[in-house]
Protein backbone atom coordinates (compact mmCIF):
# COMPACT_ATOMS: atom_id res chain seq x y z
CA UNK A 1 0.00 0.00 0.00
CA UNK A 2 2.99 2.32 0.38
CA UNK A 3 2.89 2.67 -3.40
CA UNK A 4 -0.48 4.39 -3.13
CA UNK A 5 0.83 6.87 -0.58
CA UNK A 6 3.72 7.67 -2.90
CA UNK A 7 1.25 8.07 -5.73
CA UNK A 8 -0.79 10.57 -3.67
CA UNK A 9 2.31 12.46 -2.55
CA UNK A 10 3.86 12.66 -5.99
CA UNK A 11 0.56 13.85 -7.52
CA UNK A 12 0.45 16.61 -4.88
CA UNK A 13 3.87 17.78 -6.01
CA UNK A 14 2.66 18.63 -9.51
CA UNK A 15 1.16 21.97 -10.58
CA UNK A 16 -1.61 20.03 -12.38
CA UNK A 17 -2.90 18.73 -9.03
CA UNK A 18 -3.17 22.25 -7.60
CA UNK A 19 -4.76 23.40 -10.86
CA UNK A 20 -7.46 20.78 -10.21
CA UNK A 21 -7.83 22.05 -6.64
CA UNK A 22 -8.21 25.64 -7.89
CA UNK A 23 -10.98 24.57 -10.28
CA UNK A 24 -12.72 22.76 -7.46
CA UNK A 25 -12.40 25.76 -5.15
CA UNK A 26 -14.02 27.85 -7.85
CA UNK A 27 -16.77 25.26 -8.43
CA UNK A 28 -17.77 25.39 -4.74
CA UNK A 29 -17.57 29.19 -4.70
CA UNK A 30 -19.77 29.44 -7.80
CA UNK A 31 -22.25 26.89 -6.45
CA UNK A 32 -22.59 28.84 -3.20
CA UNK A 33 -22.95 32.17 -5.04
CA UNK A 34 -25.63 30.72 -7.32
CA UNK A 35 -27.51 29.46 -4.26
CA UNK A 36 -27.18 32.85 -2.59
CA UNK A 37 -28.60 34.63 -5.64
CA UNK A 38 -31.28 31.99 -6.30
CA UNK A 39 -29.88 31.22 -9.75
CA UNK A 40 -30.26 27.66 -11.01
CA UNK A 41 -28.04 25.82 -13.50
CA UNK A 42 -30.19 26.50 -16.56
CA UNK A 43 -30.42 30.20 -15.76
CA UNK A 44 -26.67 30.41 -15.18
CA UNK A 45 -25.91 28.60 -18.44
CA UNK A 46 -28.24 31.00 -20.25
CA UNK A 47 -26.66 34.08 -18.62
CA UNK A 48 -23.22 32.85 -19.68
CA UNK A 49 -24.27 31.62 -23.12
CA UNK A 50 -22.87 28.15 -22.48
CA UNK A 51 -24.39 24.68 -22.72
CA UNK A 52 -25.80 22.77 -19.72
CA UNK A 53 -23.06 20.20 -20.28
CA UNK A 54 -20.35 22.85 -19.95
CA UNK A 55 -22.10 24.27 -16.90
CA UNK A 56 -21.97 20.78 -15.35
CA UNK A 57 -18.26 20.55 -16.10
CA UNK A 58 -17.65 23.91 -14.40
CA UNK A 59 -19.62 22.95 -11.28
CA UNK A 60 -17.91 19.57 -11.17
CA UNK A 61 -14.47 21.21 -11.39
CA UNK A 62 -13.91 19.39 -14.68
CA UNK A 63 -13.98 22.25 -17.19
CA UNK A 64 -11.02 22.40 -19.54
CA UNK A 65 -9.42 25.55 -20.99
CA UNK A 66 -10.75 27.42 -18.00
CA UNK A 67 -9.18 30.87 -17.76
CA UNK A 68 -9.15 33.56 -15.10
CA UNK A 69 -11.25 35.65 -17.47
CA UNK A 70 -13.87 32.89 -17.65
CA UNK A 71 -13.99 32.67 -13.87
CA UNK A 72 -14.38 36.45 -13.62
CA UNK A 73 -17.21 36.36 -16.18
CA UNK A 74 -19.12 33.72 -14.21
CA UNK A 75 -18.90 35.76 -11.04
CA UNK A 76 -19.66 39.00 -12.87
CA UNK A 77 -22.88 37.40 -14.15
CA UNK A 78 -23.87 37.09 -10.47
CA UNK A 79 -22.81 40.66 -9.70
CA UNK A 80 -19.73 39.52 -7.83
CA UNK A 81 -15.98 39.65 -8.18
CA UNK A 82 -13.30 37.15 -7.29
CA UNK A 83 -10.77 37.64 -4.53
CA UNK A 84 -7.60 35.57 -4.44
CA UNK A 85 -5.55 34.33 -1.56
CA UNK A 86 -2.69 31.88 -1.26
CA UNK A 87 -1.12 29.71 1.40
CA UNK A 88 1.92 27.43 1.57
CA UNK A 89 1.07 23.92 0.39
CA UNK A 90 0.51 21.61 3.34
CA UNK A 91 0.30 24.45 5.85
CA UNK A 92 -3.43 23.99 6.32
CA UNK A 93 -2.91 20.41 7.43
CA UNK A 94 -1.20 21.59 10.58
CA UNK A 95 -2.80 24.97 11.12
CA UNK A 96 -6.49 24.27 10.69
CA UNK A 97 -6.78 20.97 12.54
CA UNK A 98 -8.09 21.52 16.04
CA UNK A 99 -5.62 20.56 18.71
CA UNK A 100 -7.11 17.64 20.53
CA UNK A 101 -6.11 14.38 22.05
CA UNK A 102 -6.79 11.32 20.01
CA UNK A 103 -5.74 7.80 20.74
CA UNK A 104 -6.03 4.48 19.01
CA UNK A 105 -4.83 1.29 20.56
CA UNK A 106 -3.65 -1.99 19.20
CA UNK A 107 -5.33 -5.27 20.02
CA UNK A 108 -2.75 -7.96 19.33
CA UNK A 109 -5.26 -10.76 19.90
CA UNK A 110 -7.63 -9.48 17.27
CA UNK A 111 -4.86 -8.23 14.99
CA UNK A 112 -6.11 -4.68 14.92
CA UNK A 113 -4.08 -1.60 14.22
CA UNK A 114 -2.55 0.87 16.62
CA UNK A 115 -2.67 4.60 16.46
CA UNK A 116 -1.52 6.96 19.15
CA UNK A 117 -1.79 10.64 18.59
CA UNK A 118 -1.70 13.78 20.67
CA UNK A 119 -2.60 17.09 19.07
CA UNK A 120 -1.59 17.05 15.42
CA UNK A 121 -1.75 13.79 13.54
CA UNK A 122 1.02 11.49 14.64
CA UNK A 123 0.80 7.77 14.22
CA UNK A 124 2.55 4.77 15.64
CA UNK A 125 1.52 2.16 13.20
CA UNK A 126 0.96 -1.49 13.94
CA UNK A 127 -0.16 -3.67 11.12
CA UNK A 128 -0.95 -1.25 8.34
CA UNK A 129 -0.57 -2.89 4.96
CA UNK B 1 -9.86 -24.59 3.16
CA UNK B 2 -8.48 -22.70 6.14
CA UNK B 3 -6.88 -20.00 3.99
CA UNK B 4 -10.16 -19.64 2.13
CA UNK B 5 -11.95 -18.99 5.43
CA UNK B 6 -9.32 -16.47 6.49
CA UNK B 7 -9.80 -14.59 3.25
CA UNK B 8 -13.55 -14.58 3.80
CA UNK B 9 -13.01 -13.12 7.27
CA UNK B 10 -10.93 -10.18 6.05
CA UNK B 11 -12.76 -6.89 6.50
CA UNK B 12 -10.72 -3.70 6.68
CA UNK B 13 -11.32 0.01 6.76
CA UNK B 14 -8.15 1.59 5.39
CA UNK B 15 -7.69 5.16 6.59
CA UNK B 16 -5.59 7.33 4.28
CA UNK B 17 -3.76 9.76 6.53
CA UNK B 18 -2.59 11.91 3.58
CA UNK B 19 -6.07 13.36 3.51
CA UNK B 20 -7.00 13.34 7.18
CA UNK B 21 -6.55 16.62 9.04
CA UNK B 22 -8.71 16.14 12.06
CA UNK B 23 -9.09 12.43 12.92
CA UNK B 24 -11.50 12.92 15.81
CA UNK B 25 -13.86 14.86 13.54
CA UNK B 26 -13.57 13.08 10.23
CA UNK B 27 -11.77 10.02 8.91
CA UNK B 28 -11.39 9.14 5.25
CA UNK B 29 -10.66 5.71 3.90
CA UNK B 30 -11.77 2.74 1.89
CA UNK B 31 -13.49 -0.47 2.90
CA UNK B 32 -11.92 -3.61 1.53
CA UNK B 33 -12.80 -7.27 1.72
CA UNK B 34 -9.61 -8.44 0.05
CA UNK B 35 -6.28 -8.36 1.90
CA UNK B 36 -4.21 -8.87 -1.23
CA UNK B 37 -5.97 -6.43 -3.54
CA UNK B 38 -6.22 -2.69 -3.95
CA UNK B 39 -9.26 -1.03 -2.48
CA UNK B 40 -11.57 1.22 -4.51
CA UNK B 41 -9.69 4.42 -3.64
CA UNK B 42 -6.31 2.89 -4.49
CA UNK B 43 -7.69 1.56 -7.78
CA UNK B 44 -9.08 4.97 -8.65
CA UNK B 45 -5.88 6.84 -7.80
CA UNK B 46 -3.82 4.33 -9.76
CA UNK B 47 -5.97 5.05 -12.80
CA UNK B 48 -5.89 8.84 -12.30
CA UNK B 49 -3.60 10.28 -9.59
CA UNK B 50 -5.15 13.73 -10.10
CA UNK B 51 -8.44 12.32 -8.78
CA UNK B 52 -6.73 12.84 -5.42
CA UNK B 53 -7.66 16.54 -5.71
CA UNK B 54 -11.35 15.52 -5.68
CA UNK B 55 -10.75 13.31 -2.66
CA UNK B 56 -8.99 16.11 -0.79
CA UNK B 57 -11.78 18.54 -1.66
CA UNK B 58 -14.39 16.03 -0.48
CA UNK B 59 -12.59 15.72 2.85
CA UNK B 60 -12.16 19.47 3.35
CA UNK B 61 -15.69 20.42 2.36
CA UNK B 62 -17.24 17.64 4.47
CA UNK B 63 -15.18 18.80 7.42
CA UNK B 64 -16.36 22.37 6.84
CA UNK B 65 -20.00 21.28 6.26
CA UNK B 66 -20.09 22.93 2.83
CA UNK B 67 -22.78 21.96 0.36
CA UNK B 68 -21.36 20.16 -2.67
CA UNK B 69 -22.53 20.80 -6.21
CA UNK B 70 -24.34 17.69 -7.46
CA UNK B 71 -21.84 17.63 -10.31
CA UNK B 72 -19.13 16.95 -7.72
CA UNK B 73 -20.96 14.56 -5.39
CA UNK B 74 -24.18 12.90 -6.45
CA UNK B 75 -26.64 10.75 -4.51
CA UNK B 76 -26.64 7.36 -6.19
CA UNK B 77 -29.07 5.64 -3.83
CA UNK B 78 -31.08 7.50 -1.23
CA UNK B 79 -31.49 5.90 2.17
CA UNK B 80 -31.95 7.83 5.43
CA UNK B 81 -28.52 8.43 6.93
CA UNK B 82 -26.91 5.73 4.82
CA UNK B 83 -27.20 7.05 1.28
CA UNK B 84 -24.76 5.80 -1.31
CA UNK B 85 -22.99 8.76 -2.88
CA UNK B 86 -20.61 9.05 -5.80
CA UNK B 87 -17.59 11.28 -6.29
CA UNK B 88 -17.35 12.14 -9.97
CA UNK B 89 -14.75 13.10 -12.51
CA UNK B 90 -15.85 12.74 -16.12
CA UNK B 91 -16.55 9.00 -16.46
CA UNK B 92 -14.80 8.01 -13.21
CA UNK B 93 -17.05 7.15 -10.28
CA UNK B 94 -15.99 6.41 -6.71
CA UNK B 95 -18.87 5.36 -4.48
CA UNK B 96 -18.94 6.01 -0.75
CA UNK B 97 -21.17 6.58 2.22
CA UNK B 98 -20.82 8.55 5.44
CA UNK B 99 -20.60 6.57 8.63
CA UNK B 100 -21.76 8.74 11.51
CA UNK B 101 -21.19 6.12 14.22
CA UNK B 102 -17.48 5.46 14.03
CA UNK B 103 -16.56 2.87 16.59
CA UNK B 104 -14.02 0.55 15.02
CA UNK B 105 -11.97 -1.24 17.65
CA UNK B 106 -10.96 1.61 19.98
CA UNK B 107 -11.47 4.33 17.40
CA UNK B 108 -14.02 7.06 17.86
CA UNK B 109 -14.62 9.83 15.37
CA UNK B 110 -17.63 11.99 14.65
CA UNK B 111 -17.90 10.65 11.12
CA UNK B 112 -16.04 8.77 8.43
CA UNK B 113 -16.08 8.81 4.67
CA UNK B 114 -16.05 5.16 3.59
CA UNK B 115 -15.19 4.52 -0.06
CA UNK B 116 -16.82 1.38 -1.37
CA UNK B 117 -16.32 0.81 -5.09
CA UNK B 118 -14.84 2.28 -8.23
CA UNK B 119 -16.14 2.05 -11.78
CA UNK B 120 -16.15 3.86 -15.08
CA UNK B 121 -19.55 5.02 -16.25
CA UNK B 122 -19.96 4.33 -19.94
CA UNK B 123 -23.65 5.00 -20.42
CA UNK B 124 -25.96 7.80 -19.32
CA UNK B 125 -27.65 5.67 -16.70
CA UNK B 126 -25.62 4.14 -13.86
CA UNK B 127 -25.79 0.33 -14.13
CA UNK B 128 -28.02 -1.05 -11.37
CA UNK B 129 -25.35 -3.67 -10.68
CA UNK B 130 -22.91 -0.94 -9.56
CA UNK B 131 -25.46 0.50 -7.14
CA UNK B 132 -26.19 -2.96 -5.74
CA UNK B 133 -22.47 -3.68 -5.39
CA UNK B 134 -21.92 -0.48 -3.39
CA UNK B 135 -24.94 -1.19 -1.16
CA UNK B 136 -23.74 -4.72 -0.53
CA UNK B 137 -20.25 -3.50 0.44
CA UNK B 138 -21.76 -0.87 2.75
CA UNK B 139 -23.89 -3.52 4.43
CA UNK B 140 -20.89 -5.84 4.90
CA UNK B 141 -18.96 -2.93 6.43
CA UNK B 142 -21.81 -2.12 8.83
CA UNK B 143 -22.33 -5.76 9.80
CA UNK B 144 -18.59 -6.30 10.35
CA UNK B 145 -18.42 -3.19 12.49
CA UNK B 146 -21.43 -4.26 14.53
CA UNK B 147 -19.90 -7.70 15.07
CA UNK B 148 -16.54 -6.16 16.00
CA UNK B 149 -14.96 -7.95 13.07
CA UNK B 150 -13.59 -4.94 11.25
CA UNK B 151 -9.85 -4.35 11.06
CA UNK B 152 -8.57 -0.80 10.90
CA UNK B 153 -5.51 -0.17 8.76
CA UNK B 154 -3.81 3.20 8.89
CA UNK B 155 -2.06 4.08 5.66
CA UNK B 156 0.49 6.79 6.38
Amino acid sequence: MNGIQELISSAEQTPEYWGEMAKLDFAFLLNESMDKHGVNRSQMAKKMGVSRAYMSDVLGGDATNFTLETMAKFMFALGERIHFSSAPIGAEKHNSAPKQSFSWTFDFDKGKTSHISEGDVEINRGLAA
Amino acid sequence: MLSCNLTMEYRAYRVYMNYVKSPADLLLGAFSTKADRKDALAECLTFDPLFGAKVRMLYETTLANRISPKEFVNILYHEDGLSILELKKKSIRLTFFKDTEVNIAEIRARQAIVFLSYFKKEKWKTPIGEIDRARKLRDIYLTSKREDNLTLEVIE
